[in-house]
């Protein structure tokens, strides 16, 4: 096609001003991949916290705050659930299986969680991957601990380490329980969940930590994570957890709870959206001014093409294709730069937003933004050549300046 | 109206606002492979006739036929496809589209007509070598081995590149536009004669204010006489 080879040629006989609206598009482009990028990871790794879990259930509180503190070890819970209300729950038959998890203590800035080896048999987030080890193994003893990969990282504890916990979360030395040393016995992969900041430990641990380990059950937990053996009795067995007489206890499911909490946080993330958007705008605008800035020195050059036999329509063709050519062009650039730095990034990111890369490479998503930039640069091309046309029709042979 | 009339015109009235017409020919004619010199001042209305010939600009009254095509009844696609087969127009100056080369330039109507396409070269590379062939032919060809730039050429050697532009792939009428006016007399004599002798099969309509030029052509036509709207108005001021 001798229009789009034409086009090709004109376009990138500007070189100054083509290049610069090269950069501006591909950096705009970029700016609302990467924003789209990060959103959609960042909510599917958020939403994918925990995953393969039926129900939480943790002592009578709004969903938001059971999820905030069960999965994210954020916040304090209100009241404890009783062992003796756990194993009513846990020993149903509808049950597979269940984790029991107890708050409270933290040492060095990170939480401590006691659990059960069900946490490691079932604990399961993203796309249903289960817990792994770098290095090391389960806990075995009452004082050992397992570290999240994070925590192990910043307190600097190899396997084989000895350490203290102290009781709440701030790391005050007052309340330090010295002659409890635990040792390092695993640390887990990289998660991306908050499961890296935590340093797990047995109940009986746990209980060994407060003396409150009497032999036989511990006292209470803080919540436990339920997994059923069928999807479809979640729903009756919410409905016996939060009518449960024994004690006042609610069930959530973590996607839904997970779903409520990301709700919170929509504006700030369409406020992201809307300006990585307005960025893209600001983009193409450059190109129309470009395009239009040149439209006064083209005059004698589309009579040119007029008297050879263009119509007055390839002269408007011949527009919307520059502005087409140098939108989408600019859109592919950004796109493949942006993924590029992604690649290269990619590692810290993942941990960062707890996303697998996997979802951010290059998708359709990133086709689609392309095509609309460049659809929006073919729109563009009208206003330019629409002049054009115009003045073509008008000025006839006579070149006119 | 007779076949090889290349160019008829009969009563045509044409004006940007209808009610004040700007130009009047009653009758204008130019047999096959005749060569016209259409001599004005600026302002008579020649460049506006031109238009009307090749068909860019339509006329409100009369008839302009062309190659035996009444333009009035042809849509304007049709008109710009008759233009790109039948037409070599070469402008005053400016001619050259500047971020294609020297042979680009040349066989820019090539892109637009399949027809002069073909009769230039059956093939791109073969085109190209006919391109070259008649850049050398007009004192140009170390400059189209070089593919120079077309930024780097004088004003004359612009004009014989339009030329070349203008002949190629046998059109039957060119139109040149005061194609001299910025030479000086030498170079305005021999690209004259080169035009004429390399176009020899086509009808050539050449305007130009410079009435010495004349002797070079078949006849000549005062477009004081052509227009007469103006003569009117002139009458009137």
């Amino acid at each position: 096609m001798p229009l789009l080879s034409l086009a090709w040629k004109s376009v990138s006989a500007r070189t100054a001003p083509t290049v610069l609206t090269l950069i501006a598009i591909a950096f705009s482009t970029a700016l609302v991949l990467g924003v789209e990028k990060i959103r959609t990871g960042a909510r599917s790794g958020f939403e994918q916290t925990v995953s393969g879990a039926d129900l939480i259930v943790g002592a009578r509180s709004g969903s938001v705050n059971l999820l905030l503190y069960a999965v994210f070890r954020i916040g304090e819970p209100t009241t404890n659930v009783s062992w003796k209300s756990y194993e009513t729950f846990a020993e149903r038959a509808d049950v597979a299986w269940t984790i029991p998890l107890a708050l409270g203590d933290s040492h060095g800035g990170f939480r401590v969680l006691g659990t059960t080896e069900a946490y490691f048999d079932h604990y399961q987030h993203g796309n249903k991957q289960p817990l792994a080890f770098a290095v090391g193994d389960r806990f075995r003893q009452t004082h050992d601990a397992v570290l999240g990969a994070e925590a192990a990282r910043e307190l600097g504890y190899p396997v084989g380490a000895e350490f203290t916990i102290s009781h709440g979360i701030k790391s005050a030395a007052f309340a330090q329980h010295a002659d409890q040393p635990f040792s390092v016995v695993g640390i887990l992969a990289p998660s991306g969940t908050p499961v890296d900041r935590t340093i797990h430990i047995s109940l009986a641990g746990m209980d060994a930590i407060h003396a409150r380990f009497v032999g036989g059950a511990p006292s209470a937990i803080t919540a436990f994570i339920v997994g059923l053996k069928s999807k479809a009795t979640v729903l009756r067995y919410q409905r016996d957890v939060n009518t449960y007489r024994g004690e006042a206890l609610s069930g959530v499911m973590p996607g839904v709870a997970l779903a409520q909490l990301w709700r919170v946080l929509r504006p700030a993330e369409q406020a992201l959206r809307g300006v990585s958007f307005l960025v893209v705008a600001a983009g193409l605008m450059g190109l129309l001014t470009a395009l239009l800035s040149t439209l006064n020195e083209r005059r004698r050059e589309i009579a040119v093409f007029r008297a050879v036999g263009a119509r007055s329509r390839d002269v408007l063709t011949l527009l919307v294709l520059e502005s087409t050519l140098v939108a989408g062009l600019g859109a592919v650039i950004g796109a493949i730069s942006l993924n590029l730095v992604l690649a290269g990034f990619g590692a810290n990111l993942e941990a960062m937003i707890g996303a697998p890369l996997s979802q951010l490479w290059f998708s359709a998503r990133d086709g689609i933004v392309v095509a609309v930039v460049a659809s929006i640069g073919f729109l563009l091309g009208f206003v330019p050549g629409w002049i054009a046309y115009r003045r073509s029709l008008n000025d006839g042979l006579t070149i006119r300046w | 109206m007779s076949k090889k009339n290349c160019v008829s015109i009969e009563n045509l009235v044409f004006g940007w606002r209808p009610e004040r017409p700007i130009l009047s020919v009653a009758s204008f004619h130019v047999e096959a492979g005749e060569t016209v010199f259409l001599h004005g001042a600026s302002g008579s209305g020649k460049s506006t006739l031109l238009g009307l010939i090749a068909g860019v600009s339509k006329a409100q009254r009369g008839v302009v036929d062309v190659l035996g095509h009444p333009l009035s009844r042809l849509s304007a696609a049709k008109r710009d496809r008759l233009r790109s087969d039948a037409f070599g127009v070469i402008f005053q100056q400016f001619n050259l589209v500047p971020y294609l080369s020297l042979i680009e330039n040349v066989l820019l109507p090539c892109q637009f007509s399949p027809t002069r396409a073909a009769r230039t070269g059956a093939s791109p590379a073969d085109r190209n070598a006919a391109a070259v062939e008649l850049l050398s032919r007009l004192g140009l060809a170390k400059q189209a081995q070089e593919s120079a730039s077309v930024a780097a050429l004088s004003v004359g050697q612009q004009q014989r590149v339009a030329a070349a532009r203008a002949i190629i792939g046998a059109p039957s009428l060119i139109i040149a536009d005061e194609p001299t006016s910025a030479l000086d007399a030498t170079a305005r004599d021999t690209f004259i004669e080169t035009l004429l002798g390399e176009a020899k099969q086509a009808s050539v309509i050449f305007v130009s204010h410079d009435i010495s030029l004349a002797a070079h052509f078949d006849r000549t036509v005062s477009m004081s006489q052509l227009n007469q709207a103006m003569a009117s108005e002139l009458k009137e001021t």
